[in-house]
């Protein structure tokens, strides 16, 4: 009877030193220890002993009980405090690459044109769309530009059908904006595709993005426009922006300026702006003697180039993934 | 223009530094495009010495040098002979291949014969305005091979200003000195008293008609005779020079180089071939012709205003002088004209004629018909006169057309009114200052007369801007603007638009930027809406010629151009619009994507797999979620050219179309297969999604019951489409549920109902082949369903389960497997 035991108790030992988790180890208790376990078919036994025998044998059930119940928690403890310490170290190579397909990335042009758009939303700028197969109307002569104006020549134009032009600038949202709005306080933007018969060069492209913006109330000036201005280039350069504002010259604006920033050492033009000309509130129907306001516009091709160091403006419509990847 | 600072400085009374000069442009509004301080831009010019000299050809008209350019290094150079060069001079050379601040490359050239290796610089070649002969000459040996600022100080620069369309009067080395000694605090210095010398010769004046002076506000000529027309001197050749010009003739030069320094273009004929001691300005007739001095001929097509004599015309007026009328060195006689002509009447003929010329160029932006004769005719009539130049004497009185004289114009400034638009306090003192210093009239009430040759002061706000300008810029401080608080925010469509860019990028796409504007072929292929193509009409080359109306066919170039450079995996989207000509245009926002290539780039993985077109479906169908669009169907369709038939669908949104989803088919885009594995396109419209997405979802309560999940196995007929059998089976659910009997619980009364819904139905499995049988498939369908009370018996989810196979072998005949 005591061999048999020892044996259980061995056999009882090893199945618990080969449980490698928890649940195997509890899988071991249910067999030995369980309702219909091992040790309760011994105990069946019991019934059928003397009193004396029982005695006995009762001591020995509990001393086997005992034995496997030790080696339960013992081996139970030790699994715990192995789990806490996390798996084998070998268990695998943890410095294989992850299985993943490639991150995506946004293209710079248009991560430049979002965060532009973000920082004035932020100063209550509307963001709204306008069409980009514009009448010649709204592309020059609602701002100040008719037929025959020379500035013209700047803007060497595609044409669809006859009076529409796809529009150079994108201030030609401005009398747009002013129209649909109504009357003032307004503060509108947009941004997209522009179109001219530009020679392709490192600097150049027949197709660019451009985003403008137009501020009308009763007094805003030339230094709010200045102001504005900076909050935009701090936000985009850094607090330390320094800005240059040069007399320049767009029909639809005066005083005009062109707008330099200081950018590793160097100053580079980033875009163009002005007090919105008399002439242009009235033809978006809006009563120049009670209102006044600026506009700007940016280029925003060339202010992606400027921030990520892009040399050369094709490499922004090639659209190499080796290039993509990089922003 | 291109400016040599040594030339504008003959206009200032004072002088200043060199950089204080440059920056004035910048401060005034002067764009500069290019500048270059000459003893930095000269320095690859060399000192040569003459070793040998010796005619070439017949002509006397060119000279074989032998030149040394460093010690014992000796070059040819053929020089021509217009200034004279002798053996033992020193001179400024520029070897071939070196590049001159005019932008002219030096390159090898050959003349009878001979190669010449580089060339004599002359001073204005240089872009220096002569220092005495116009060449340089050195004496001294020691000097061999330096360079030329090295032993000859430079301080002048040339500068290329882009004047603005608005400021013609900054056209000529006058205005410029102007604005800029108005900034520096200088005064101007007028090369000539500007009143009208009175000389006048013996000879009857010249009558001059002006048939319409709408379009030639003024006119005056003189004749001058005992002309010598020669070379002028190199004073006057180096300065045309640094301005791009070619000297040609004394009197051709004085003519161009008034016009450098007022703006003003002036003609000088000769006078003895023109005809009646008459000038007519008009409109050229029927049958005349003209031929100018570039020699081309024009003819009364577009009806130019012409100058003419009493029988023909002789000059096309404002943009080019007359073939048989020009002064050659034979003229004896001249005729000075200085006229002022209608801007628009001036544009539109160089326009329709395509010529532009220095003189059109000017006449286009406006010119001053006050200052034309005071200021340029005179200053180019006493030129005229110099011994050292033509040494011409007048002929005639002087005859001056001036119908209706240009008043300047007046406009009563407010201190108040130019504050509030600048934003700063500027005072009434302040403004008369500044606009005094642009030679402007202004009275203390500020009543400024604005004198004529500033075309551009057409509003008072000119004005208001000329003050800031001359305050400086940079002196405007900013201030925060106080105004109207105003809501910012993006549009819809712009919300949904960074929405989709959003979840492509974070699943592995790259944006691109493909031009809108294309072949014809990509523009329409994919298309997926009506409209007819939106062409534009003047294109620059083939490759932009059709607005696109997919986005899809520049995805696909772009591919294949990844593809070329080696790339094996492809997941590109755009954002952007499309056009259509409908009976308006119709301007379409649609996301365009591209993909194919393995699910994952991790190609060490060997079971990895490739995209296929379940995958791609996937991914859009996770998009329209992520958009919250719901309720969308793909559906087979005709295909949009460009997509293969058998793997093509169309989305809809309650029988709107929304997109579609398709293999590529390279072939009939004629596009070269580089990828190597199957390509998918997907577009959808962004214009109309924004009207079907749905409103942000209600919390509908979370189900404390357990789900059950049973799979059913069946097979169906391979040409049934599994969209059908899901539909079926969803309504046979729902019947199930309809004829359920419940069973007993514990926790629940006697009369309770369950309702179980169907959460999800989830194809597991397809399966054809010769253990199904031929035109048949095995589909493996798991359906999710619970009770939102009671946790279903297994009694009762079987009851369910067998209703629904029965159902669908009632309606299919489909077998239970």
């Amino acid at each position: 009877m005591s061999d048999n035991n020892d044996a259980l108790v061995e056999a009882a030992k090893e199945s618990i030193a080969a449980a490698q988790t928890l649940a195997e180890l509890d899988e071991v208790r249910v067999q030995y220890l369980g309702k219909k376990g091992k040790l309760k078919s011994l105990q069946q036994q019991l019934k059928s002993l003397s009193p004396e025998e029982k005695r006995e044998f009762g001591k020995t059930l509990n001393a086997v009980k005992q034995s496997i119940q030790t080696a339960l928690t013992e081996k139970k403890e030790a699994l715990e405090a192995s789990e806490k310490t996390g798996p084998q170290i070998d268990a695998i190579d943890v410095t294989l690459p992850g299985v993943r397909s490639l991150p995506g990335h946004r293209h710079p042009l248009m991560a430049t044109m979002e965060e532009v758009k973000s920082i004035l939303i932020g100063l209550g700028f509307r963001y709204d769309d306008y069409p980009e197969v514009e009448t010649e109307f709204f592309n020059f002569d609602a701002l100040n530009t008719p037929d025959w104006h020379p500035a013209r020549d700047m803007h060497d134009s595609f044409y669809t059908t006859v009076g529409n032009v796809l529009r150079t600038h994108t201030s030609a949202f401005q009398t747009r904006a002013m129209k649909q709005f109504g009357p003032p306080p307004l503060r509108a933007m947009t941004s997209g595709r522009c179109y001219r018969r530009d020679e392709i060069d490192a600097s150049h492209f027949p197709i660019f993005h451009q985003l403008d913006v137009i501020a009308i109330d009763q007094d805003i000036s030339f230094a709010d426009l200045k102001w504005v201005l900076y909050q935009l280039a701090s936000a985009l350069f850094g607090e330390d922006v320094q800005l240059r504002f040069r007399p320049s010259y767009f029909p639809f604006t005066t005083p005009s300026a062109e707008v330099d920033v200081m950018f590793n050492g160097k100053w580079l033009e980033i875009l163009g702006a002005g007090m919105i000309r008399p002439e242009v509130l009235q033809a978006g129907g809006v009563d120049s003697e009670q209102w006044q306001g600026f506009a700007f516009g940016l280029g925003l091709d060339r202010m992606a180039m400027i921030r990520h160091g892009i040399s050369d403006i094709r490499l922004m419509y090639e659209n190499e993934e080796a290039f993509l990847r990089q922003f | 223009m291109r400016i040599n600072t040594g030339w504008l400085r003959d206009y200032l009374a004072s002088d200043c530094q060199e950089q204080e000069l440059l920056d004035a442009f910048m401060t005034v509004g002067l764009e500069v495009e290019e500048e270059f301080h000459l003893a930095e831009a000269l320095e690859p010019i060399r000192i040569g010495f003459i070793r040998e000299k010796k005619p070439l050809g017949d002509t006397g008209a060119l000279y074989e040098c032998q030149v040394e350019i460093a010690k014992g290094k000796l070059i040819t150079i053929v020089c021509a002979s217009s200034h004279p060069v002798e053996t033992g001079w020193g001179v400024p050379v520029a070897v071939s291949g070196t590049k001159l601040p005019s932008g002219a490359l030096i390159g090898e050239g050959k003349f009878k014969g001979i190669k010449s290796e580089g060339m004599l610089c002359l001073d204005g070649e240089l872009g220096l305005i002569a220092r005495s002969t116009g060449l340089q000459v050195f004496k001294d040996e020691a000097m061999l091979g330096a360079s030329l600022p090295a032993v000859s100080p430079i301080q002048e620069s040339l500068v290329e200003v882009s004047v603005l369309p608005n400021r013609p009067d900054c056209l000529g080395m006058i205005g410029v000195a102007r604005e800029v000694a108005a900034v520096l605090g200088m005064q101007l210095k007028y090369p000539s008293a500007r009143e009208l010398n009175s000389q006048a010769g013996k000879g009857d004046a010249v009558t001059v008609e002006i048939a319409d002076e709408s379009l030639c506000s003024r006119y005056a000529c003189q004749v001058f005779d005992g002309v010598k027309v020669r070379t002028s001197p190199h004073w006057l050749q180096s300065r045309l020079q640094t301005a791009g010009l070619r000297p040609i003739n004394n009197v051709v030069d004085i003519t161009n180089f008034v016009m450098l320094e007022w703006g003003q273009p002036l003609h000088a004929f000769d006078f003895d071939s023109l005809k009646g001691n008459r000038i007519e300005v008009r409109r050229i007739r029927n049958g005349e012709k003209l031929k100018l001095l570039d020699e081309a001929e024009v003819d009364a097509t577009h009806e130019p205003l012409v100058i003419a004599d009493g029988e023909k015309p002789i000059a096309l007026a404002g943009i080019m002088g007359g073939w048989d009328s020009q002064t050659t060195t034979e003229s004896k006689r001249i005729l000075l004209e200085a006229a002022c002509f209608d801007p628009v009447c001036i544009r539109t003929s160089a326009r329709k004629l395509r010529m532009g010329t220095d003189s059109s160029y000017r006449f286009e932006r406006g010119t001053d018909p006050n200052g034309m004769l005071s200021g340029a005719f005179n200053r180019a009539a006493e030129l005229l006169q110099e011994t050292d130049l033509s040494a011409a004497r007048p002929a005639s009185a002087v005859t001056d057309s001036y119908p209706s004289v240009k008043q300047s114009t007046q406009f009563t400034l407010s201190a108040a009114r130019v504050s509030k638009i600048l934003g700063a306090d500027i005072s009434g003192a302040q403004i008369k200052d500044c606009l005094t210093s642009l030679d402007m009239k202004v009275d203390d009430d500020l009543t400024v007369s604005v004198p004529t040759w500033r075309v551009d002061v057409n509003n008072e706000v000119v004005l208001a801007e000329d003050v800031a300008r001359l305050l400086r810029y940079d002196s405007i401080d900013m201030k925060p603007m106080m105004a109207t608080t105003t809501k910012g925010r993006v549009s819809d469509t712009d919300g949904l638009r960074n929405s989709v860019a959003g979840f492509l990028t974070s699943n592995g796409f790259l944006e691109c930027r493909t031009p809108p504007l294309t072949t014809e072929q990509i523009a329409l292929a994919f298309s997926q809406w009506p409209g007819d193509a939106i062409q534009v009409q003047n294109p620059i080359s083939k490759e932009m010629t059709t607005l696109r109306q997919s986005l899809v066919g520049s995805l696909i170039e772009v591919a294949e151009r990844n593809a070329r450079r080696g790339a094996s995996s492809f997941r590109f989207f755009e954002v952007d619009r499309t056009f259509r000509q409908n009976d308006e245009i119709d301007e379409r926002w649609m996301l365009g994507g591209v993909l194919g290539g393995p699910v994952n780039d991790s190609a060490w993985i060997a079971s990895e797999k490739d995209i296929d077109f379940l995958r791609a479906k996937g991914l859009v169908e996770n998009l329209l979620s992520h958009l919250n669009v719901d309720g969308c169907t793909f559906a087979r369709d005709t295909p949009a050219n460009g997509y293969r038939g058998e793997e093509f669908a169309v989305i809809s949104h309650s029988d709107q179309r929304i997109g579609a989803l398709g293999r590529i088919d390279l072939d009939t885009l004629g596009i070269k297969d580089r990828a190597r594995v199957p390509l998918y396109g997907f577009e959808l419209d962004l214009t109309t999604l924004i009207t079907v997405k749905s409103p942000p979802g209600l919390f509908k309560g979370l189900a404390r019951t357990q789900v059950i999940a049973r799979d059913i196995s069946i097979v169906v007929p391979s040409d049934l489409h599994y969209a059908e059998i899901e539909t079926s089976l969803e309504k046979a659910f729902a019947a199930a549920v309809e004829n359920l009997e419940t069973e007993p619980r514990k926790d629940a009364g006697a009369d309770f109902a369950l309702q179980p819904e169907l959460e999800s139905v989830i194809c597991v499995d397809t399966f054809s082949g010769e253990s199904v049988g031929e035109g048949a498939m095995s589909l493996t369908i798991r359906m999710l369903f619970r009770d939102a009370l009671h946790t279903l018996t297994s009694g009762e989810a079987q009851q369910l389960m067998d209703y629904v196979v029965k159902q669908l072998h009632s309606e299919y005949g489909v077998v239970q497997r």
